[in-house]
């Protein structure tokens, strides 16, 4: 049996509810593998992680902005992060 | 103790307000400017906290990110102990503060850098200490 064989039969034996831990994991390890990030110099990897942090950045804060929600203040955003925080706490470790 | 040479946590808001990158808050943003001189673990609860801030794209953005510097900054995938979290809700910590304190303590990490110091002020017995992202970006420049 190879190992995509193997894979497709042990996914389809996976509670539903794990199928989106199982993508996010397959999605780093594709970026993970795709390109040769230990054989750039540190100058290049520097550089490339600045427009990468920018990149990212412009386009969370145009969502944000989309979505009328770039205005938020501090208190506001951190109330918002504390609400999530119990929730998924609430989701993966119910007592 | 420094973080020039140890293991840290950015708290979710870290990674947040830094994105956010305003202009009346710019330590965050500077703070992950700095990602090059640091070691950052990233704990299951906070990378589930990203997801749930952050779009598809986005969070192919992120892991792109943290993958220009796989040495200095990892992804844990492991879940926080039930055990550990208890302690830390009997400490008076709510669940997901105690989520986030039981995965530093299993990751032996002593300081978390975070904006939001409610969190954790009203305990004293926690075994790591908690920094704003001023007070580790002034930690990072006395070395430089």
């Amino acid at each position: 049996m190879t190992y995509q064989e193997a894979l497709k039969q042990e996914i389809t034996s996976l509670p539903p509810a794990l199928l989106p831990e199982v993508l996010d994991f397959v999605l780093f390890l594709k970026i993970k593998a795709r390109t040769p990030e230990e054989h750039l110099s540190e100058e290049l990897r520097d550089v490339l992680f600045q427009q990468e942090l920018q990149a990212l950045s412009q386009a969370y804060r145009a969502r944000l902005s989309r979505e009328g929600r770039l205005a938020q203040s501090a208190e506001e955003v951190l109330a918002a992060l504390k609400q999530t925080r119990e929730e998924i706490a609430a989701n993966e470790y119910q007592q | 103790m420094s973080i020039n040479n140890e293991w840290i946590v950015l708290d979710t808001n870290i990674w947040i307000f830094g994105l956010r990158n305003l202009a009346d808050q710019p330590a965050c943003y500077q703070l992950l400017q700095s990602l090059s001189k640091l070691n950052v673990k990233t704990p299951f609860q906070i990378f589930l906290e990203l997801k749930t801030n952050l779009d598809s794209e986005e969070m192919k953005r992120f892991f792109g990110l943290i993958h220009l510097y796989p040495h200095r900054v990892e992804l844990s995938w492991e879940k926080a102990e039930l055990n550990s979290i208890n302690k830390y809700r009997k400490l008076g910590c709510k669940l997901g503060d105690a989520a986030i304190a039981a995965h530093l303590e299993t990751m032996n990490i002593n300081t978390l850098v975070s904006e939001n110091r409610d969190f954790f002020e009203e305990i004293t017995e926690l075994p790591f200490r908690v920094l704003r992202a001023e007070q580790a970006l002034q930690e990072l420049d006395k070395v430089e």
